[in-house]
């Protein structure tokens, strides 16, 4: 389990580490929430091109929680044709079509991964395990990052986070487990974990400066 | 359970880090707690920050077959909650207030704003346009301006069946009595309104029938009368 942790605790601070100077921003291309309120009316050119935009985003994440490849690519089909479905549902007002479409991506990740197993044996069994595909090591995966301004302050809010705070957010988010899990994982008392998880997200809200 | 229990666990909802009943919990506390939905909304634009930090490029396969499925996927249909549900009336202020959200974000678009300034300009040219008619019309209708019984000039300039009255140094009238207007044809009057001001200048166009030959104007009870009960004060032939 410890070793879990710290593939994703890497992956963090391997995130941390990226040259703020070669961040690369979106400048020029089209607005994805545009596009998305355009597919939400029924325009499948529209919706090809919120693919695009996105499709390495969401591939990215449900691979990370699901871990294998196939089941990440049905997850990833799955995950887009529900964007299809439900595009007239997105509302700019309440936030970015990234992280709606990211929103839906991770809940559909984290489906895949509980029912895949049974929740009484998932963590020990994957804890025991070593990654199960050696292609996301952490120095693939974080090839793949895109070095944009953003993470690159992700990183540096990551490193303010206490190390509690940040494992506790990592297991959660990037391997799926609920927080009675992350508290196993982790030896450490249920309350405390839950209440590391929001005071670790709260503080990267106010590092990040992020809105709804 | 209570709220600040169901609120600690913010956060590992946020993560999608509870279980079916922990979920349906914080739910409910989210549905009775509008700033715990706003601080939902922050954590969840963190989350999404995460999210987006691994990302990886899928299998080219992949988008074809995602382009295949939704082509066959009916999308759902808009949610009912914004709208009005059939014979369902939206009381006042709401439907004001969608209204005035509407406007807000028509302006927020430029849209409004570009339209106003667009109107706006329209209309003074508009105006400019009636006031320079209005001073010609007015001094061709002071060439043939006849003096009225007891005071004031009556002129009429016609225009196929619009016409123009200008009635001027109006003396004015005692309370409860009006200057009314008649198209007069060669079967009788009927009125043509009551001049507006009781007093001074009045300008008005109307349209009247091929028939009518003449403007007159008579002294009435308020609120005019069907048929003349007053004398002619003046009468002003159209050219026919």
């Amino acid at each position: 389990m410890q070793r879990q942790a710290d593939d994703d605790g890497r992956v963090l601070r391997a995130v941390a580490a990226h040259d703020p100077g070669g961040g690369a921003t979106n400048e020029g291309a089209p607005d994805v929430e545009q596009l998305l309120l355009r597919a939400g009316r029924g325009d499948t050119h529209a919706f090809a091109a919120v693919y695009d935009q996105l499709s390495a985003r969401v591939f990215g994440l449900v691979r990370r929680v699901v871990r294998d490849p196939s089941q990440a690519e049905e997850v990833t089909q799955e995950v887009f044709v529900e964007v299809w479905r439900q595009a007239n549902r997105f509302d700019p007002a309440r936030g970015s079509a990234a992280g709606w479409v990211c929103t839906l991506a991770h809940r559909r990740a984290v489906d895949r991964v509980r029912s895949a197993q049974a929740a009484t044996e998932r963590e020990w069994r994957v804890a025991a395990a070593a990654p199960r595909d050696g292609g996301t090591g952490y120095d693939q995966v974080v090839e793949q990052v895109e070095l944009r301004l953003e993470y690159e302050r992700l990183g540096r809010c990551l490193d303010g986070l206490t190390h509690l705070q940040r494992e506790s957010i990592s297991l959660a988010y990037y391997s799926g487990y609920t927080y009675r899990e992350v508290a196993e994982l982790l030896a450490t008392p249920v309350p405390t974990v839950k209440t590391r998880m929001r005071d670790g997200l709260i503080r990267l809200r106010d590092c990040l400066g992020v809105g709804a | 359970m209570t709220s600040p229990e169901a609120h600690t666990l913010i956060g590992a909802y946020a993560l999608d880090a509870v279980d079916d009943t922990d979920r349906a919990e914080i739910e409910a506390h989210l549905a009775a707690c509008p700033e715990c939905a706003a601080e939902l909304a922050e954590l969840r634009a963190v989350a999404g920050v995460l999210g987006g930090a691994v990302p990886r490029t899928p299998p080219a396969p992949l988008r074809a077959a995602v382009l295949r499925e939704i082509a066959a996927t009916r999308q759902l249909p808009p949610t009912l909650s914004g709208q009005r549900r059939r014979g369902q009336r939206r009381p006042l202020a709401v439907a004001i207030a969608a209204s005035a959200a509407a406007v807000i974000a028509l302006v927020a678009l430029g849209v409004v704003t570009g339209v106003t300034i667009d109107q706006r300009r329209q209309l003074t040219e508009v105006r400019a346009e009636a006031a320079d008619l209005s001073a010609v019309t007015s001094e061709l209708a002071a060439r043939t301006a006849q003096p009225m019984t007891g005071g004031g000039n009556l002129a009429v300039v016609a225009a196929a069946d619009r016409v123009f009255v200008d009635i001027r140094d109006l003396p004015p009238l005692p309370a409860g009595r009006v200057y009314q207007l008649w198209a007069a044809d060669a079967k009788g009057v009927q009125s043509a309104g009551i001049v507006a001001g009781n007093a001074g200048r009045s300008t008005q166009f109307m349209t009247v029938r091929k028939e009518v030959t003449s403007i007159k104007v008579t002294v009435e009870p308020s609120g005019g009368s069907t048929q003349p009960t007053g004398a002619v004060l003046a009468s002003a032939p159209l050219p026919r």
